[in-house]
C-alpha cells in the first residue's frame, strides 16, 4: 500500500477576512503531483501548511503519517521534507557549497564527511557541480534557483514541496529541471506548485486546481484536458461570445467556451482546460462582487 | 550517498559552531576589528621593545582598548550573524527543517568562543613578547588579560542576545556606539568596576571582576537561549550564574574582599 504523505481533511486558513483555504480535502501519495491556480489561489498556502511552517486555522494535517502538530512528530516529518519556497532567500556571502552544507547542518548532518559528500551530490544533481565555490550573490538568477531546488533535495525526501520551481528558468533549464524530478530516487511524493501548465502536462501523473481556496479539480492531467472537450474551437475572426481567446500564430482564432453552433472544434490541451475553469471561477467572483 | 542516520540533535552543535565561527572569523567587520586590535597591540609591544614600557598596567591599554574594540566588532558581526535568516529572508524556509532555533542559538553561542581565541591568541603572543625582554605580567595582569579575552566573549554573547529579543541591525550598532563611550575612569567609581573591562588590579579585586564577568557571560547566554528554549532547561543554569553575578557585584561595588587573601594573588 502507498503512503499517503499530504493528508488534508476540512483545511482551512484565513488572513484577515480573506479565506486562502477554505475547506480543502485531499490526500497525495507517492509521484508528482501539479497543483495549478491562478494568483492568491491558496497554493503557497498549502504548500506552506504541508511545509509544517503555516498551521491552519481548523481541519486536520497529517504529513508522512504523522501529526504535525506534535512536536516530536514534526521534526521527524522535517527530517524527512524537502521544501523549496516561493521566494527562497539565500546567504549572500556564502558560497554555494557553504550555503547547501549550512541547510544540510541543519537537517541534521552532523558527520562532516557524509555530510559533504551529500551537498556535492545535490549540487550535482542541480547542475552546479562547476560553481560549488562561487559565492551566492555571484550566481545568476536561474543558478540561485537550482540552488534552492538543491538544498531542498538533501537526503532524499521523502516529501517534496516545489514552489513556482520553474520561475526564472530558461527553456533548456526548465527542461533540465523536468529531467531531475522525473529521474528522482526512491519515488518520493513531490507537489509541484507552478503556474507554467506545460510542466504540469510534462511531469505530472496527477494535477489539482486550486481556485478561491477550493479544490476545483483533481485528477489526471488527460481528465483536466477532457473537461475542455466540446469547449474549445478555432474560427477565422473574433467571438465575443468566448469567455477567452487569441490569435494564433496562423492568423486564426482560438476560442475557450461555449460554442456557436456548427463551431470547427479542436482537442482541448490541458491549458484550455485551466483556463476555462479558472478563467470561469474569476468570472464567478466577479460578479459575485 | 545520503546519510539517513538519526544522529543526536545536540551533535549538530559542533558542526553548527564550525560553519558559524568560521564565517565571524571572516566577517568583514570582524576582521576591522582584529586589525584595530593588532594595531594597540603592535603600539604596546613597540614600547616593550625599545625598552620605554614600565608596566602591563601602565602602558598596555592600547593592546587593552585594541582587544575592546574587536570585542564591540564582534558584537556586531554575532548580531549580524544571528539574524542572518531575517536579512537574508531564509526564516520560513529553515523553519520547514528539524534543527530548532535553541540548537542554532547554542551553535551561534559556541561560535563566538572563535572571535575569543582569537582574542586569547593575540594577548598571548603580546605576553609572550613582552616575556622574553623582561615584561611579563604579573599574576593580578593576567587575571586582568584574561578578562579582557572573556569580554569578548561577552560581548559576542550580547549580540546574539539582542538578535534574540530585540532583531534589529541597527540596534546592536547603536549600542557598539554607547559601549565606546562607557570609558572606565583613572580612579573608577563603585559603579565602575561593574564595566566589563575595568582593570582593577590596583584595588585586588581582579579575580572578583573576572568571576563576575564570567557570570554575566553565562546569564547573557542564557537569555539569548531564553526566547526560544523551554524555561525548565534554562532555569537553573540562570538561577546559579546570576548568583554569581549578583555576589561578585556585591564585593565590587563594596570595594572590600569579603575575608582577607581572597581577593589578591
Amino acid at each position: 500500500m502507498e503512503q499517503t504523505a499530504i493528508d488534508l481533511t476540512g483545511v482551512v486558513k484565513r488572513f484577515g477576512a480573506v479565506r486562502a483555504l477554505d475547506g480543502v480535502t485531499l490526500g497525495i501519495g507517492p509521484g508528482v503531483t501539479g497543483l495549478l491556480g491562478p494568483n492568491g489561489a491558496g497554493k503557497t498556502t498549502m504548500m506552506r501548511i504541508a511545509a509544517t511552517v503555516l498551521a491552519p486555522d481548523s481541519g486536520t494535517v497529517r504529513l508522512l503519517d504523522r501529526d504535525p502538530t506534535d512536536a516530536d512528530d514534526r521534526v521527524e516529518i522535517r527530517r524527512r521534507l524537502g521544501y523549496l519556497p516561493q521566494e527562497p532567500g539565500f546567504y549572500q556571502r556564502f558560497t554555494a557549497f557553504e550555503f547547501v552544507d549550512y541547510v544540510a547542518i541543519l537537517k541534521e548532518m552532523s558527520d562532516r564527511r557524509a555530510r559533504h559528500e551529500e551537498v556535492r551530490r545535490v549540487l550535482e544533481v542541480a547542475g552546479l557541480g562547476d560553481v560549488a565555490n562561487r559565492k551566492v550573490k555571484a550566481l545568476s538568477g536561474g543558478m540561485r534557483r537550482r540552488l534552492a531546488f538543491a538544498q531542498a533535495l538533501l537526503r532524499d525526501p521523502g516529501l517534496l514541496l516545489l514552489d513556482e520551481p520553474t520561475a526564472g528558468l530558461d527553456p533548456e533549464q526548465r527542461l533540465r529541471f523536468r529531467e531531475l524530478v522525473s529521474n528522482l530516487p526512491n519515488r518520493p511524493a513531490v507537489l509541484l506548485s507552478t503556474h507554467m501548465t506545460e510542466d504540469v502536462t510534462a511531469l505530472c501523473e496527477r494535477v489539482i486546481v486550486v481556485a478561491g481556496g477550493t479544490v476545483r479539480f483533481d485528477g489526471s492531467p488527460d481528465a483536466l484536458a477532457a473537461t475542455a472537450r466540446g469547449r474549445v474551437w478555432v474560427a477565422e475572426t473574433a467571438d465575443a461570445r468566448a469567455v477567452l481567446s487569441w490569435r494564433m500564430g496562423d492568423g486564426r482564432h482560438r476560442h475557450i467556451g461555449d460554442p456557436p453552433a456548427g463551431a470547427e472544434l479542436t482537442t482541448p490541451t490541458v491549458d484550455d482546460a485551466y483556463l476555462l475553469m479558472v478563467g470561469g471561477a474569476r468570472d464567478g467572483r466577479e460578479a459575485a462582487a | 550517498m545520503s546519510s539517513t542516520a538519526d544522529p543526536p540533535r545536540d551533535s549538530v552543535v559542533p558542526a553548527l559552531s564550525r560553519v558559524e565561527g568560521w564565517q565571524l572569523v571572516s566577517h568583514p567587520i570582524f576582521l576591522v576589528g582584529v586589525a584595530i586590535a593588532v594595531l594597540g597591540c603592535a603600539a604596546f609591544v613597540r614600547t616593550i621593545v625599545v625598552g620605554t614600557a614600565i608596566s602591563w598596567d601602565e602602558d598596555g591599554w592600547t593592546a587593552a582598548v585594541g582587544v575592546l574594540m574587536m570585542g564591540i566588532l564582534t558584537m556586531v558581526a554575532t548580531n549580524l550573524a544571528a539574524l542572518r535568516d531575517r536579512r537574508s529572508v531564509t526564516t520560513e524556509q529553515h523553519a520547514s527543517l528539524p534543527v530548532r532555533p535553541p540548537i542554532r542559538t547554542s551553535g551561534l553561542l559556541a561560535a563566538a568562543l572563535w572571535p575569543t581565541c582569537v582574542a586569547a591568541l593575540l594577548l598571548a603572543s603580546v605576553v609572550g613578547i613582552g616575556a622574553t625582554q623582561d615584561l611579563a605580567p604579573s599574576g593580578v595582569e593576567v587575571v586582568q588579560l584574561v578578562g579582557f579575552v572573556v569580554s569578548v566573549l561577552l560581548l559576542g554573547a550580547i549580540g546574539i542576545a539582542l538578535a534574540a529579543w530585540v532583531p534589529n541591525p541597527f540596534v546592536a550598532t547603536v549600542v557598539a556606539w554607547a559601549l565606546l563611550f562607557v570609558t572606565p575612569g583613572e580612579t573608577p567609581a563603585a559603579w565602575q568596576s561593574l564595566i566589563p573591562w575595568q582593570t582593577l588590579g590596583a584595588t585586588g579585586l581582579a579575580a572578583w571582576h573576572l568571576a563576575y564577568l564570567c557570570g554575566l557571560t553565562v546569564v547573557v547566554a542564557l537569555l539569548a537561549l531564553a526566547k526560544t528554549s523551554r524555561p525548565r532547561v534554562i532555569v537553573a543554569p540562570m538561577v546559579v550564574s546570576i548568583a554569581v553575578v549578583v555576589a561578585s557585584a556585591a564585593v565590587l561595588l563594596n570595594g572590600v574582599c569579603p575575608a582577607e587573601g581572597v581577593c589578591r594573588f
